[in-house]
């Protein structure tokens, strides 16, 4: 994958999802493009950035819309988490050990909740990720990446918050 | 001693205390982290590992780094998952500290992988502005994006190209950090084997690159702006003697900054070695011995370009 192989697309529509699911306010990404960078993946990157030499790689990895549901990275999703004002999960210990676990579960969400959807993770302070709450089932499943980062998600210690 | 260093022993006369450097080159390198404050404070960061029953030490010398116990999984708490730091060694900490860098500027890390010091310049920057990170290895490059996504960064690009010829018209970088390659003797309490390969005449091979890096860097850098040379090595021929060739190259264009560091035990740069004399502003650079503050070797200059 190379940066001269992207290709630039509108992000209003994208932009207007993720802002209207999370409540983020629109002007966190005043300044940045998106760019289509595979057939499943859209990088924000930086609107002055110079075209020589020409970059390798460049931005941030934001959405992937392979799905039904365009859906943040895991890293979009710890990074605009807490922006976020609404659909957050706010998992206690045994939760947090099950998300990352990449688990489902039984889950009871906040009143800021707007239904089936996707969920930005929170544990404490932290924000981990990405989950998909079923309203009808009253469950959260976590979408945990497996290899995230090269951690396994068994050793990654887990305590009071 | 010595057996284990021998290929060391011509730094005796320019270390202070030869067996307490032999005694810090044997034992293991304390564990260091930094803050990404684009996430949260030190301060934050210390009381969230306290939870988690990890006390951080605090640097000195670097209000965002904390020395780590040895025990704790640095790559593997959720602080790391959520990427509120990062692992990088203590001494190679210094040449983005010593850069003053601000939002919004441009920055050229001509060898970068794998990464740290280009995503420690972002975040000095607050991911406002631009850090092009360069290397003459594409795979090695490969390995930086995941380390971007976990801290969040989005103002960095990736180059592949040799750092003696980057390929830029004109000078466009506020600041250019040159973390050349080289014999890296002082991460031998990393890499045990490191002191194999030191010597005179493998560091006298490395020069050649490493002055015309130092050249480039200098070509790439705005008149006003900074470079930053720096390596992990003891070897003068790899340090001051680079230095000076290119000052004397430059003829006055660009002058080593004086620069000093509170709370971090250095020592100038030599002004001579086995019979060659260098620029007395050399005294200007830095050394950090392992056995001043328990770190690795490293060494930087600070050079400004002014014509």
């Amino acid at each position: 994958m190379s940066f001269a192989t992207h290709q630039r697309i509108d992000p209003a529509p994208y932009l207007a999802l993720v802002c209207d699911r999370f409540g983020l306010p629109p002007r966190l990404f005043d300044g940045y493009d998106l760019y289509r960078a595979t057939s499943q993946t859209l990088y924000l990157v930086p609107a002055d950035l110079p075209v020589e030499p020409p970059p390798l790689f460049a931005g941030f990895a934001f959405l992937r819309d392979h799905t039904r549901y365009p859906k943040l990275t895991t890293a979009a999703a710890i990074k605009y988490a807490p922006h976020a004002t609404r659909n957050v999960a706010r998992l206690d210990q045994p939760e947090a050990q099950a998300f990352l676990n990449r688990e489902t579960f039984a889950f009871t969400p906040e009143a800021t909740c707007t239904g089936t959807g996707f969920m930005l993770v929170q544990h404490g302070a932290l924000p981990l990720g990405l989950a998909f709450y079923s309203a009808e089932h009253g469950t959260v499943r976590s979408l945990f990446p497996k290899a995230w980062s090269g951690v396994q998600h068994d050793s990654i210690v887990v305590g009071a918050v | 001693m010595t057996r284990d260093f021998f290929n060391f022993e011509r730094y005796r006369p320019v270390v202070d205390d030869w067996g307490a450097f032999v005694d810090a080159l044997r034992r293991p390198l304390p564990t260091c982290v930094w803050t990404n404050t684009l996430r949260t404070t030190p301060d934050g960061l210390a009381e969230q590992m306290a939870a988690f029953g990890f006390d951080l030490e605090p640097l000195d010398w670097y209000p965002d780094a904390f020395r780590v116990p040895a025990d704790v999984p640095v790559g593997a708490t959720l602080p790391f998952v959520s990427g509120w730091y990062q692992v990088q060694e203590e001494a190679a900490l210094l040449p983005v500290a010593l850069l003053d860098l601000r939002p919004g500027q441009r920055v050229l890390d001509l060898c970068a992988a794998p990464g740290n010091k280009t995503a420690q310049a972002a975040v000095r920057m607050q991911d406002r502005g631009l850090v092009i990170a360069n290397d003459v290895s594409e795979g090695r490059l490969r390995m930086l994006p995941n380390l971007l996504q976990r801290l969040g960064l989005t103002s960095v690009a990736t180059v592949a190209s040799d750092a003696t010829a980057f390929p830029i018209a004109a000078p466009l970088f506020n600041a250019v950090i040159a973390d050349v390659p080289c014999s890296c003797e002082g991460t031998v309490r990393k890499h045990p084997r490191a002191h194999r390969r030191a010597g005179r005449a493998n560091s006298l091979r490395l020069q050649v690159l490493q002055t015309a890096i130092l050249r480039r860097a200098i070509g790439c850098c705005r008149v006003g702006g900074t470079v930053v040379y720096a390596t992990c090595t003891f070897a003068p021929e790899e340090n001051e003697a680079v230095v000076d060739a290119v000052l004397r190259e430059q003829a006055g264009r660009v002058q080593i900054r004086p620069v000093t560091v509170r709370h971090l035990d250095t020592t100038p740069g030599l002004t001579a070695w086995e019979g060659d004399a260098f620029d007395p502003a050399l005294q200007h650079a830095l050394r950090l011995w392992p056995h001043h503050n328990d770190t690795g070797g490293f060494f930087v200059a600070v050079l400004d370009k002014t014509g």
